[in-house]
């Protein structure tokens, strides 16, 4: 086992949804895929994501492991066709796997840049991963650092800024006009999908009550029981305007349903209490000179559509900074899996290190015969700093190769290895040796094929075996 | 000392104006930027060495009741408290724009002013006093409530152009004019007492001929006062709300104002 991590999977911009839905894992079947992908893939940590924009494999491998198999041995376990999803299947390893990891939880990959879902999608793959028991030292740390620069992503930019769709744009502008929407009532008129839609939100976003008013007694009556709402009959439009706090006006009329002559009355016996009209309807249900009365606030479509493009407009123009503050922490995680992958090396260094003091010490006592307490500490904290001195540089250049060595950091440890005699041939103190040599960076890889001839063993770190379309 | 706190308190104030007054762009996920977040600390700051300095003056003999600039000077800590108190717990630092200037403001004429060329008030025992502590409350109080109204007339008109970009932290519009209504109600009785006692220390010191040298300021006493209760009693009566309850707030204030200059001018 290499310790490489790897992101594999489909997303929307890879596969449309009749192949996404066929690979997509029910939450109670997370166990079973992941076990299956465990022993069919060869993976040594596995956490499944499947929404309805993704389903993808995070994991970590190594030896001989081909990640192409991963997709269809998902495929297998799911019984879908695994052949129609083969050009469609992203792989991403080591540093470019974490980027994608870390990109998706901070949102950066969603359909729409910055929504709030994803982070909780992925916190409960991972909860489920880690119930199964496929979580390691490895996914354990790059997705907690990716939940960490999600939330710093939220906080640090406008990424999640504003609403993205109409519906949560007219919630949020009923909040700036009301507060908090317990107090509040909503009447909807009209019955489409469009009106179901906003009640829904409504609903969602803490309005007391909803009473609908439709033309068609039995589809008001059907949304109305849909929204936890009240039926009311067409003819009681305007009473029921006098009442409401917020109208969301979607019919289907050709006409203006709502105008200034029904409103004006309504309006007087309102006494100053705010109105909020929201006309999703094309042709508009609401007749727009309703705004020169006072009190009354009126958005149609347009108005709520410019305000979720200037939300969006944002979140995009956030994206880049987003990025950059992903890609700071990928170097972190980064240089975490470097330190533990040469960490057992530093360490068999200084128990080398330190047992060669011991020898000598033990030698030069013996030599001089009677030595006291005193002096024995002394020649011992001597011995001891003169071989931190010596060890501290190339434990140092070791562990920071990777910024600035011409020798890649691999070839540096392999080195270290046999001049020092470390590992199997020094006793068996040492780890599996996948799991001490660090991985190379293209940019090792490129010094590695001007210096040495035998770089064959090292897999280029951040280079992604073969990328899918998204 | 008193020279060493009046440039703390002018610092302070100073600092804050810019910092809530600074173009920072919209907050980002009700996060505000890192300039506004300082604001309120140095407009408590501002309003601290304001207090200790008032408590310095007083000591030496210059308390607010000696003349108009030293009770101004009370009249804006007062609003400042009343600022720091209000904004504890809402979103109102659009609110922080008027304040601290005016707490500035206040300071300057307390200090500056004061010594200048003020004209010292007569006395008049506990009747001065309690006139001077109401009318510098009632000064704070629809300083406030005007603020408050003015930011309602403000996200109205950016509601009513479709200027208002939603998940702004603010408060709703309702939460305005229900702030600036409870102001107008506490404040109220207030500047009654404020008139009823200023009218008898008029009286108490020179008799009610004395009551024809005040008349613009008696007249636009009356007219903050019949706004506020206009207020009051088309909201009880009818529940009225809304721009023009906000219009009839701005009025009351700019009224107390005008008294304010007047005394300032007039002595």
């Amino acid at each position: 086992m290499s310790g490489e991590l790897y992101a594999i999977g489909v997303d929307h911009r890879s596969a449309p949804v009749e192949l996404r839905e066929q690979f997509a894992v029910a939450d109670d079947d997370h166990a079973r895929i992941l076990a299956g992908l465990r022993e069919r893939a060869g993976l040594s940590e596995a956490m499944l994501v499947s929404t309805c924009n993704r389903v993808e494999i995070y994991g970590v491998a190594g030896g001989v492991f081909a990640p192409e198999r991963v997709l269809p041995a998902l495929a297998e376990l799911q019984r879908a066709d695994g052949e129609a999803i083969v050009d469609h299947v992203f792989v991403r390893a080591a540093s470019d796997a974490a980027r994608h990891i870390f990109r998706v939880t901070s949102s950066l990959e969603s359909l729409v840049v910055g929504e709030s879902q994803i982070l909780g999608q992925v916190k409960d793959a991972f909860d489920r991963a880690r119930d199964s028991g496929t979580v390691g030292p490895v996914l354990d740390r790059c997705l907690s650092l990716a939940f960490k620069t999600a939330k710093r992503v939220r906080t640090e930019t406008e990424i999640a800024r504003g609403a993205a769709n109409v519906s949560s744009v007219a919630v949020e502008l009923a909040r700036s006009i009301f507060g908090e929407l317990g107090g509040c009532m909503a009447l909807v008129v009209g019955a489409g999908e469009m009106a179901e839609g906003a009640a829904v939100h409504l609903r969602t976003g803490g309005v007391a009550e909803i009473a609908v008013v439709n033309r068609s007694a039995p589809r008001g009556v059907a949304l109305a029981d849909k929204v936890g709402g009240h039926y009311e009959p067409w003819e009681r439009l305007a009473a029921q305007l006098a009442r409401a706090d917020i109208v969301i006006a979607s019919t289907g009329a050709p006409h203006p349903v709502i105008d200034r002559a029904l409103l004006k009355p309504v309006i007087r016996s309102r006494r100053g209490r705010p109105l909020f009209l929201v006309d999703i309807a094309v042709p508009r249900d609401v007749d727009s000179d309703v705004t020169e009365l006072p009190n009354v606030y009126l958005y149609n479509v347009d108005d709520l559509q410019e305000i979720v493009h200037e939300n969006l407009r944002t979140r995009r123009g956030e994206a880049d900074r987003a990025g950059a503050m992903v890609d700071e922490e990928v170097g972190s995680f980064v240089q975490w899996m470097r330190t533990r992958a040469v960490g057992p090396l530093l360490g068999e260094l200084q128990a080398f290190g330190r047992d060669v003091v011991d020898a000598e010490l033990e030698r030069l006592v013996r030599k001089l015969g009677a030595v006291g307490p005193e002096q024995r500490a002394a020649i011992e904290q001597m011995g001891r700093a003169i071989m931190q001195k010596l060890l501290h540089r190339p434990m140092s250049n070791l562990r920071n190769a990777h910024e600035h060595a011409v020798i890649p950091t691999a070839m540096l440890a392999e080195a270290l290895a046999a001049l020092f005699e470390l590992g199997p041939r020094a006793g068996d103190r040492r780890a599996p040796p996948e799991a001490r040599i660090p991985q190379a960076t293209p940019e090792d890889a490129t010094a590695a094929a001007a210096l040495a001839p035998s770089t064959a063993v090292l897999a280029p770190m951040s280079a992604p075996i073969r990328e899918g379309t998204g | 000392m008193i020279l060493l706190l009046f440039l703390l308190a002018a610092l302070a104030y100073g600092a804050a104006s810019f910092a809530y007054g600074a173009d920072t762009g919209e907050p980002r996920d009700g996060q505000l930027p890192a300039i506004r977040r300082r604001a309120r600390p140095l407009l408590i700051a501002g309003t601290v060495a304001h207090l200790l300095l008032i408590g310095l003056q007083c000591v030496d003999g210059d308390h607010p009741l000696k003349n108009i600039f030293l009770a101004t000077s009370f009249g804006a800590l007062v609003t400042s408290f009343g600022y720091l108190a209000l904004s504890r717990a809402r979103p109102l630092d659009a609110i922080g724009t008027i304040v601290a200037p005016f707490g500035l403001g206040g300071l300057a004429l307390g200090v500056v002013f004061s010594s200048v060329n003020a004209k010292t008030l007569p006395t008049g025992g506990a009747i001065a006093s309690a006139h001077v502590g109401f009318a510098s409350a009632g000064l704070a109080g629809f300083t406030l409530a005007a603020a408050v109204a003015g930011l309602y007339l403000v996200t109205e008109r950016r509601l009513r152009r479709k200027k208002f970009r939603p998940g702004t932290p603010t408060m709703s519009l309702t939460g305005l004019d229900r702030l600036h209504h409870r102001l107008v109600l506490l404040v109220t009785p207030i500047f009654t007492l404020a008139i009823v006692t200023g009218v008898l220390w008029i009286l108490q010191a020179g008799g009610p001929h004395m009551l024809r040298g005040r008349v613009f300021e008696i007249v636009a006493a009356a007219i903050a006062w019949g706004a506020s209760v206009a207020l009051l009693v088309t909201r009880a009566a009818w529940g009225s709300r809304g721009r023009r309850s906000a219009w009839l707030t701005i009025s009351a204030f700019l009224a107390v104002l005008l008294i304010v200059i007047s005394y300032g001018v007039r002595g």
